[in-house]
């Protein structure tokens, strides 16, 4: 019975390898009564015990095959992680009104900073240049509204998010395709041709990170039902 | 070519395993293995298909609430039981007549051959 055992705990390391503990645990339990019952229909056909197990393991068919197919529809290891990761930052940024109020806050005073500063470009510096030794304060301050506009962007979609109504799959992809559109617009704002290409490496990495990060929430929504979704998974 | 009806059977029976889950199911739940034994014996064992990939799909039902799952009991032992829904039962009738458009496609087709 052991080594018989061993098989079919060896076709569940190989099954579930890379799956979460939870995952695991699932499959682990469908996967052993599907086998019992197998094992006792085939014993039901006067087969010796032994046969009646080895058929049961090779009904079920390739473990490498199966975890390959288990993975596309299961969460991983490193999903759940990235789950229980989204859930605590989730958990900080909306575990009290006052503080989900207070973070409208940062992108206020970003656009507070960023009109500061357009007014300083556009209204102060022309009377200052002729003044001045040269037009570093009129090309910092247009550098600075740029920044600043872009950081009340990038804050108010990320930060604001608490305080919208997005709690369905609809509702929350079209904030995903203008949290998207947003981004590439700001970099767009941030960056002109010459700073493109001097930054491009730096904005690659930042960016192949936030498109695994987002791979990885797409693959975690189509493995969970809408309806379990946890807020955070919307956005 | 391949003269055993099985291999055949093979060859495009992957896709065709979702919608088979859900045509078992429309006669009424039932387990894992239920569902397997039930695909083989009314395909008269020609739809054979390795059982560790069943779970998989049903998974992806259940994900998509086309069926929903439930515990259960047979013989004193705990079975995880699957039923349709609602609208799984519009899937199984739209994937019926594609299967049936296609079908007589393809047997029009091969009977010119």
């Amino acid at each position: 019975m052991s080594s018989n055992m061993t098989a079919l705990d060896t076709w569940l390391a190989r099954a579930t390898r890379q799956l979460s503990a939870d995952s695991a645990a699932q499959v682990r339990t469908e996967i052993a009564q599907h086998y019992e019952s197998a094992r006792e229909d085939a014993l039901a056909t006067g087969v010796a015990s032994d046969e009646a197990d080895r058929a049961a393991v090779a009904a079920l068919g390739d473990p490498k095959s199966a975890n390959g197919q288990y993975r596309e529809v299961l969460l991983t290891r490193s999903e759940a992680r990235l789950l229980r990761s989204s859930a605590c930052e989730a958990k900080f940024f909306s575990s009290t009104p006052l503080r989900k109020r207070l973070l409208i806050l940062v992108p206020a005073a970003a656009a507070t900073c960023a009109a500061a500063a357009y007014a300083v470009a556009t209204i102060t510096a022309p009377f200052i240049i002729p003044f001045t030794v040269s037009a570093s304060a009129f090309t910092t301050a247009s550098l600075v509204a740029r920044v600043a506009i872009g950081a009340a962007i990038l804050t108010s979609i990320v930060l604001a998010v608490p305080l919208l109504p997005i709690y369905t799959p609809v509702r929350a992809r079209f904030y995903r395709a203008a949290k998207w559109l947003a981004v590439i617009g700001l970099s767009a704002l941030l960056y002109d041709r010459v700073h493109f290409r001097e930054w491009s490496w730096l904005m690659l990495n930042c960016f192949s990170f936030v498109a695994w990060i987002e791979l990885k929430r797409m693959s975690i929504r189509r493995k969970i039902p809408a309806a379990d979704w946890p807020r955070h998974l919307y956005l | 070519m391949h003269s055993n009806p099985r291999y055949r059977a093979k060859m495009n029976f992957k896709g065709t395993l979702p919608t088979l889950i859900l045509e078992s199911l429309a006669q009424g739940p039932s387990h894992g293995y239920a569902i397997a034994q039930s695909i083989k014996s009314r395909s008269k064992g020609i739809l054979d298909f390795k059982e560790g990939t069943l779970y998989p799909a049903l998974h992806k039902l259940e994900t998509g609430g086309l069926v929903e799952s439930y515990e259960g009991s047979e013989n004193n032992r705990p079975r995880r039981y699957y039923r349709i829904t609602k609208s799984g039962r519009g899937v199984l009738v739209k994937d019926r007549a594609e299967w049936r458009a296609i079908s007589q496609a393809v047997t029009v087709i091969l009977g010119e051959a």
